[in-house]
């Protein structure tokens, strides 16, 4: 048989193929398999129940907790994946509620401009790009605390990483606000600008 | 020079090594795909479907390609699926470091990081010129043969 290349093709061919569909035959009976086209990273919405467990038991607000709209339930039914922990989304109203509790941090995702800009008040800045877990305002960060992570609105995904991280790092209670700084601002909900970088 | 690289015990360590490189790193994505999704889903250059395709087959095609290299069948065949394969990650590293991006490389599964810096393209090309070694000279010493010919 005459070969005109340094290689078979054929049998190129034929290993990609019969690779690609053990491949495809194993995903379809491993209990971590991934379902072809879905995000299986995506994350559930936090239900209100986890958001009050992650208040003080001494918050003072009970009146608002009255105002909770019971209807967000939480997504339960995520492929489980042993190896990363996966962070919970919260809505407007969620994130307002941690805001006015003590015990919750925001975190701004994006970089050290953006957050110059404007920031949700009182927000701390770990611009995603540059996360290290080394950095010393995160190691000064009580693990028992309630984080939010959150960066421009629903395009962006930093926040959910640098959730995923955190989690990572043995942050106990760790939501993303997914509608973001956009979302925030346009409320009218306390935010903060930095004068000087 | 031509001798050290054509020297067929050299030949055999670049193919076995390569091979049990490959079986490795594909053996770990084999085992957590929604990690390697994710980790593919990082570098942000392809469509969801082609993520979730990707994340479920080249693992299998390292592992199968590695472990044929093991074995000596079809040398230069594997050892171009595998070359190819380190061409395509250089590159995507290469993209992903001029784009600014921070981010694992994913290149053996999510238990162990790995930067998607400089280092993992230079270790992705010392392999790949053990790859093309593999492709320009074969490695038949210690290989399997069978009965048939």
């Amino acid at each position: 048989m005459e070969k005109k290349f340094i290689v078979d093709i054929k049998s190129i061919i034929l290993i990609l193929v019969f690779s690609s569909a053990i491949g495809l035959t194993f995903n379809q009976f491993y209990s971590k398999g991934i379902l072809l086209l879905e995000d299986n990273n995506k994350i559930g919405l936090a239900g209100d129940d986890e958001l009050l467990n992650s208040l003080p038991a001494d918050s003072s607000d009970n009146k608002s907790d009255s105002e909770i709209d019971l209807s967000v339930s939480g997504n339960s039914a995520e492929k489980s994946n042993s190896n990363i922990k996966l962070p919970k989304g919260i809505n407007l109203k969620q994130a307002y509620i941690l805001f006015k509790s003590d015990n919750t941090v925001f975190i701004d995702a994006r970089d050290q401009w953006e957050f110059g800009d404007g920031h949700i008040k009182g927000s701390i800045n770990i611009p995603y790009y540059k996360f290290d877990k080394n950095d010393k305002s995160l190691q000064s960060l009580d693990k028992e605390k309630t984080i939010v992570t959150y960066c421009d609105g629903d395009d962006c995904e930093m926040s959910t990483s640098l959730a995923k991280n955190l989690l990572e790092l043995g942050f106990k209670n760790v939501f993303v606000f997914f509608d973001g700084w956009e979302t925030w601002k346009n409320s009218g909900f306390p935010i903060n600008k930095s004068e000087n970088l | 020079m031509k001798e050290i690289i054509s020297n067929k015990y050299i030949l055999m360590l670049s193919r076995v090594i390569l091979g049990f490189i490959f079986v490795f790193a594909g053996a770990e994505k084999i085992a957590d795909p929604a990690g390697f999704a994710g980790s593919i889903d990082n570098y942000k250059l392809f469509p969801l479907f082609l993520v979730n395709i990707s994340a479920i087959t080249i693992p299998w095609i390292e592992v199968t390609a590695g472990l044929l290299l093991i074995l000596g069948v079809t040398v230069k065949e594997n050892a171009f699926i595998i070359s190819s394969l380190l061409l395509i990650f250089i590159f995507l590293i290469a993209i992903s470091l001029l784009r600014g991006l921070n981010i694992d490389c994913g290149c053996y599964g999510t238990s162990s990081p790995h930067t998607a810096g400089i280092n993992k393209i230079i270790e992705n090309l010392i392999m790949l010129s053990l790859g093309i070694q593999l492709i320009f000279f074969g490695s038949d010493f210690l290989k399997l043969t069978g009965s048939s010919k």
